[in-house]
């Protein structure tokens, strides 16, 4: 048992209790981070921000969602979108901060890839936010059903087919999966207790392992640079503030943050009050009709790069059939990231620009996948400059897939001879 | 400052990929046509020829396979697209001669009761019901013939001349109705005088009974809830549901979200000439003039979207928020790394 003493102050009270001064110390006041850092560090706090977003404005909206396939269309459309007081707000919210966590985690990654953070004891970290981005997924694949539209429904009906492509059990799994043979009420039901109670669940678990992971290792830097944290953390705190290659996270960092959350949430009410179609798609506002199949099927903006994997491969090849091999290099994709701690063979950590090889890479990697997401919405039939949309698309997922398993070892290995 | 060149391309990559997959996507996905023509006659020539020009082109392609069935079904379309342009031709040729600026309301008054109309339509507002209520009438004709009283007002002139002398033609459904199959309202074929004359005449009796101003539900009900609902406004098809699907084919959509699931743009071509946007469909081209198109589509709007303006105003207000919030984050970061930095 402590020695409980009379109190001094509230504070006190609570510190003799609760070790909220340590607490505070070691959450806050007393951790460092590093001094030389850009705005793209502040791409995990905005990431807060909207996940605290999506969560009010998700349980404002539970409050008047039906899910029941007779009822959700209209208790969306209808009830929140004209009846509740500003219930079109929440609902706005919703859908762009979902839409636009997936920008800021793409935004977030590439800064890790391009500054090689995710290795030399930040593995767990990389790995984690792999992870976060695997389970957001699903989140918002789930969450995309609810408002029981036609991109809802036929959305649902291509991806819980995908699992039709495992082996022997794929048929029994994908109507365990769908509780029916085909998309319906039980489909619906069960993807909302995924969306508002499982998944987010599973989410904040995996953010504070997320944010443990980090403590220990630190954030990196600009340079890339090894900062002893506990020598400059006690450079910082016997006064030498300004030669300290350190901040403490609050209020240094944090006050940064504040100011970049404030400018983006400028530009997050832009596009709620005024562009938000790129993250509610028209169609979805057609009730789901499972004798109409819309002309064109696509997924949200962020999977179209996956799903431009999935459908890049159009032969087959001995007894795989052209969807099983797409099916394979598409959950290939979907870990892919989570490899390049393994598959990056030199210990080096500094930005890409110091690297001629790992730069290109960089570059070669980010445009392929915009390409692969601007062909992932296009009609598979189509073409661009006389050339067939499918071989497009074919030759953009080795790209990808070569990028990641060949390129990328075959550079920083490279790398390491060359030191 | 170097924050400012990293900031630049972020936000180059991100505009280049928002492009991709929004602008440029949809000008792939929904390819681009002529904008909407109230000149119906010039409207449906255009379609027409370019339709001429597309199975020209998919023959041409169809060629190049040297595949003899797909070749077959290419010529088949081509001739289809050019018979379907001599018939609008000589249609719109007809139609045009008629000169409405002459039209006797009075002699029109007696040419409409002659002419059998009130045998189906109602013009309430001269006392004149319909024979039956609109469930028995939609279960005998598909659909529930419409009220007219309002008709000289909401619907183009030319399109009502061409619609009284050949319904099919105007409403081009010339892919579902023929002699065998005929349609529910028979064209008119005269009263035993100028037959130009009378049409004429008959459309000024409509125009001349016809309110000055139609709000958009106005128009609705008469143009398109005979076969539509828009239940968030409590409106839902007019006469027996059953029989309107049967007729049409399939059972028409609700209304009452379409205007968030399609573009202003998309109604207004749609509405204007269904055919071009829906090659096939059975919803008739209802021939509605552009101020009424403008209101019925506006009238959707308020149904759908009800909270576009306190959206739009709220939005605002919010971003200004934020802009204050961010000058104050600025002056405080500003404040805190003054002590932080050299």
């Amino acid at each position: 048992m402590a020695n409980i003493k009379k109190s001094t102050s509230l504070g006190d009270w609570f510190d003799q209790r609760l070790a909220v001064k340590k607490f505070w110390n070691v959450m806050a006041a007393e951790y460092w981070i590093p001094k030389n850092i850009s705005f793209l560090w502040a791409m995990g706090v905005i990431l807060l921000a909207l996940f605290v977003i999506l969560f009010v404005s998700g349980l404002m909206l539970v409050m008047y969602y039906k899910p029941d396939a007779k009822l959700a269309f209209d208790s969306v459309n209808y009830t929140i979108m004209q009846e509740v007081e500003y219930g079109w707000l929440w609902r706005h919210m919703h859908g762009i901060a979902a839409s636009i966590t997936f920008l800021i985690i793409y935004i977030h990654t590439f800064t890790g890839i391009y500054y090689r953070s995710y290795k030399n004891g930040r593995e767990m970290i990389w790995v984690s936010g792999i992870l976060l981005f695997i389970i957001f997924s699903a989140e918002a694949f789930s969450g995309y059903m609810l408002p029981w539209g036609q991109m809802s429904y036929w959305a649902a009906q291509v991806i819980t087919q995908l699992f039709g492509g495992v082996p022997i059990i794929g048929d029994a799994l994908v109507e365990w999966i769908r509780g029916d043979y085909a998309v319906s009420d039980p489909t619906l039901t069960r993807f909302y207790m995924l969306h508002v109670c499982l998944l987010p669940i599973v989410i904040i678990a995996v953010i504070a392992f997320h944010f443990y992971s980090l403590r220990f290792p630190h954030v990196n830097n600009l340079d890339g640079e090894e900062i002893d944290f506990d020598l400059e953390g006690e450079k910082y705190l016997s006064g030498k503030v300004k030669e300290s290659k350190v901040i403490p996270f609050w209020p240094g960092f944090l006050a940064k943050d504040f100011f970049y959350v404030s400018i983006f949430m400028i530009f997050f009410f832009y596009l709620v009050g005024f562009n938000y179609n790129f993250a509610m798609d028209p169609i979805n506002f057609e009730p789901a009709n499972s004798l109409k199949t819309p002309t064109h099927i696509y997924p949200e903006w962020y999977f179209l790069w996956q799903y431009e994997i999935l459908r890049g491969f159009f032969f087959d090849i001995g007894p795989l059939k052209a969807s099983d091999i797409g099916l394979i290099a598409f959950s290939f994709a979907g870990v892919s990231l989570g490899l390049l701690p393994w598959l990056d063979r030199s210990d080096v950590v500094a930005p890409a620009h110091k690297n001629r090889g790992f730069f290109i890479w960089f570059w070669v990697l980010l445009v392929d996948m915009i390409l692969l997401s601007i062909f992932g919405k296009l009609p598979a039939d189509g073409s661009i400059m006389g050339i067939n949309n499918t071989y497009i698309g074919f030759v953009l997922s080795i790209l990808y897939i070569g990028l990641i398993v060949v390129f990328l070892p075959l550079i920083t290995i490279l790398e390491r001879k060359g030191r | 400052m170097k924050e400012l060149k990293t900031l630049l391309v972020v936000i180059f990559f991100i505009a280049i990929l928002y492009i991709g997959v929004e602008p440029f996507a949809h000008t792939k996905l929904h390819p681009h046509v002529e904008p909407a023509n109230y000149d119906f006659a010039a409207e449906d020539i255009s379609l027409a020829n370019t339709n001429i020009e597309k199975s020209q082109k998919t023959l041409e392609a169809a060629m190049k396979t040297g595949n003899e069935d797909i070749i077959k079904s290419a010529k088949i379309e081509f001739e289809t697209a050019k018979s379907s342009k001599e018939k609008f031709d000589s249609f719109w040729k007809d139609i045009n001669k008629i000169d409405l600026s002459k039209g006797d309301a009075t002699a029109g008054a007696e040419t409409f009761m002659m002419a059998g109309c009130i045998g189906c339509h109602a013009v309430k507002s001269q006392g004149m019901d319909a024979p039956m209520d609109a469930m028995a009438s939609s279960e005998t004709y598909g659909t529930n013939p419409p009220d007219l009283s309002r008709a000289g007002a909401i619907f183009d002139e030319k399109f009502l001349a061409a619609l009284i002398k050949d319904p099919v033609m105007a409403q081009k459904l010339g892919h579902k109705f023929d002699d065998e199959n005929p349609y529910p309202m028979p064209g008119f074929f005269g009263a035993g005088g100028d037959i130009d004359q009378e049409v004429s005449d008959i459309v000024a009796y409509l125009k001349s009974i016809a309110p000055k101003e139609v709000s958009g539900k106005e128009i609705f009900v008469d143009a398109c809830q005979r076969c539509h609902d828009i239940k968030y406004d409590n409106l839902y098809t007019d006469g027996n549901k059953i029989s309107v699907a049967e007729f049409m084919g399939s059972t028409p959509p609700d209304l009452s979200m379409i205007i968030r699931s399609k573009s202003k743009d998309y109604l207004h071509n749609f509405i204007n000439d269904t055919q071009k946007m829906l090659p096939g469909t059975a919803m008739p081209r209802v021939g509605l003039n552009k101020a009424s198109e403008e209101k019925v589509i506006a009238y959707m709007e308020t149904v759908g979207d009800s909270k576009k303006a306190e959206r739009e105003k709220t939005s605002i207000y919010i971003m200004i928020y934020f802009v204050i919030l961010a000058i104050f984050a600025g002056l405080w970061k500003k404040k805190i790394w003054s002590k932080l930095e050299e």
